[in-house]
């Protein structure tokens, strides 16, 4: 049966096919090749998810420093005697 | 579904396509001969143009409504489609849609005629605006230009100004504000973020309206008369990181800067407008080597990383600010409702006397101006300049103190929170139907001011839908909800604590609600626990 579907889909989606084909040989040859996919995958999620904490401290550390630096030029002004 | 080919009853000769319409799509037999863009109007006002698709097997092309435009699709109107390169009429005929015989209307609130835009999205334009609105915007955009270089910054049009301006020396028929950019000589995010700020601060000391839509975005709004959103101009941060030009929200690429500054000088309707030094770079950056032909149908689309690098250097403030923008544009005046009453009476019955309130997101104003009638000083603040209008129009004066404040923009929040607490003593906040339709960014903002601000036995008192809206809709908040277990969630990691004090159902234009009512205090501990994003 097995050999009968493969036959039809080599005739009818031989591209299909040899996809299969090639997946099914690269698990046998390579028994770990899918687990380490999947672990670089999780590793380049981690990555772009600090980077993307990095680039938000930027703006957070931006976002303080006006607010600090205005409320200090405030008070300097304020507390300037008028002449 | 009516449909017909009525060329010879309007005299054009030239037709050759049938037309009909569904609630789905617009269908030409057979399609147009090559298979370029194509302009689709109603009643001879365009209302969108798009890139006509393979025909079927049977020789007929289907275009798919876009979705902004489908819930205008009720009734009869005139359909032509044309080609949008010469102009030349392909198909037109009266169609009906849906069992109203009403004539199919694309306007806003204001009467504009409204057109599909780059983004995707359903905006006024200046072919259906006869109120000289274009006049108007280009004496605004020439004098903000003015007071910009003024204040020293070397500032250039671009976007569909500039390719308006190059192509035909005037504004793009479809496009509906002014686009500026500047060039930042740092190159740091910091630096340029403290650049922008200190830009805000320069031209509202200059008395403009200045909307932040990130922290390398700033879009500078005028008004009518009457206080309604008249045109606009936005103004974006140009500068170079790790060698390429980059103009957020939307571009990175490669642009040598000697071909953007010192400007040239470009004409627009006989005015005078600075332009990057060779304007066509800029234009083959943005829009590709083909610029100089119209397409009215692009649509711009922003690399991932791009989108992501921006986002989190600059933040994004605008998400859901349109949606509210539009909703109270619709009103001339404020409508008299009940909604929202019964919460607020329960807050009041549990305020001391002669506290100050701050109602955060107050709409309209109708609860501001509750508390306010019970004896309470009040600052109401929402990001909604239409919704501001309708309140102070309404309001008694100064029964209430309306600010214009986006809970999307941290820095805006830490703000007033300085000036709460530098005035001493305690202040109550009102949070009526606001959490579950601000973003999770804007709620971990909130919860960190109200971290800040809330002393003594103050607290703030909001009421939330709870339950999945029915009509669900992303670009939608009015049909967003917040679970108490995700409010308990979010807000514990800003130490504050929540207290259910009621439950309850509303009846809304996007189904029935569940709500529940909440206390939030200052708990024990001593701040924040754990990082901003975690579990996004």
């Amino acid at each position: 049966m097995e050999s009968f579907l493969g036959r039809l889909l080599t005739r009818f989606a031989p591209r299909t096919a040899k996809v299969f084909t090639t997946l099914v040989h690269a698990s046998e040859e390579e028994d770990g090749l899918i687990p380490r996919v999947l672990a670089y995958e999780n590793e380049v999620r981690e990555l772009r998810r600090e980077i993307d904490e990095l680039r938000k401290d930027s703006l957070r550390i931006a976002e303080l420093y006006d607010l600090v630096f205005r409320r200090l030029e405030i008070e300097e002004h304020s507390a300037t005697p008028r002449g | 579904m009516r449909h017909g080919t009525d060329a010879h009853q309007e005299g054009i000769d030239h037709v050759t396509a049938g037309l009909s319409a569904d609630k789905k799509a617009l269908y030409l037999t057979p399609g147009p001969e090559n298979s370029g863009t194509v302009d689709v109007l109603f009643d001879d006002h365009r209302v969108w143009s798009v890139k006509a698709p393979e025909p079927d097997e049977r020789g007929r092309v289907r275009l798919a409504w876009p979705r902004a435009l489908t819930p205008y699709l009720r009734g009869e109107a005139r359909i032509t489609v044309r080609d949008s390169a010469d102009q030349h009429t392909l198909a037109t005929g009266h169609v009906r849609i849906g069992r109203s015989s009403a004539p199919i209307e694309i306007k806003d609130a204001q009467g504009r005629f409204l057109a599909m835009n780059k983004w995707q999205r359903l905006g006024p334009s200046f072919e259906g605006n006869d109120t000289g609105v274009q006049q108007r915007l280009l004496a605004s955009g020439k004098r903000l230009v003015d007071d910009l270089q003024d204040l020293g910054y070397p500032v250039y049009i671009v976007g569909g100004t500039l390719l308006g301006a190059m192509r035909s020396g005037s504004m793009l028929p479809h496009d509906d504000d002014m686009d500026l950019a500047w060039m930042c000589d740092e190159t740091d995010p910091l630096a340029i973020s403290l650049a922008s700020m200190r830009m805000e601060r320069e031209l509202v000391a200059r008395g403009y309206t200045a909307i932040r839509l990130g922290f390398a975005h700033l879009q500078i709004t005028f008004f009518t008369e009457r206080g309604e959103t008249d045109h606009y101009v936005d103004v974006f941060t140009g500068f170079y990181h790790a060698g390429l030009y980059c103009q957020p929200f939307a571009l990175r690429g490669d642009v040598p800067k000697d071909e953007l500054v010192p400007t040239s000088t470009v004409t627009i309707d006989g005015v005078e407008f600075p332009a990057p030094a060779r304007p066509a770079s800029w234009l083959e950056f943005a829009y590709g080597p083909n610029w100089p032909v119209p397409d009215p149908s692009f649509v711009f689309v922003t690399e991932r990383g791009t989108k992501r690098r921006f986002e989190n250097w600059f933040g994004v403030f605008n998400r859901g600010r349109v949606f509210w923008e539009k909703r109270y544009e619709m009103l001339h005046e404020r409508v008299d409702a009940a909604d929202g009453s019964a919460d607020v009476d329960r807050m009041l019955h549990l305020l001391p006397a002669g506290a100050r309130v701050l109602d955060l997101g107050s709409g309209d104003g109708r609860l501001s101006e509750r508390i306010a009638a019970a004896g309470h000083p009040v600052i109401a603040a929402d990001y909604s300049y239409e919704a501001l209008r309708l309140a102070r129009n309404a309001s008694g004066a100064g029964a209430v103190d309306y600010r214009y404040l986006n809970l999307n923009d941290r820095h805006a929040l830490l703000g007033l929170g300085f000036e709460l607490v530098d005035a001493g003593g305690a202040w109550w906040v009102s949070l009526q139907q606001v959490l579950q339709s601000v973003p999770k960014q804007g709620r971990a903002n909130v919860f960190l001011f109200l971290r800040l601000i809330l002393r003594d036995e103050a607290f703030a008192f909001a009421t939330v839908d709870t339950n999945l809206s029915p009509r669900y809709e992303r670009g939608k908040p009015d049909t967003w909800h917040l679970p108490v277990s995700w409010l308990e969630r979010e807000s514990r990691r800003f130490g504050l604590e929540v207290e259910v004090v009621g439950t309850g159902r509303r009846a809304t234009a996007n189904g029935e609600r569940e709500t529940a009512t909440v206390i939030l205090r200052r708990g024990a501990g001593e701040g924040a626990r754990g990082p901003e994003d975690e579990e996004e």
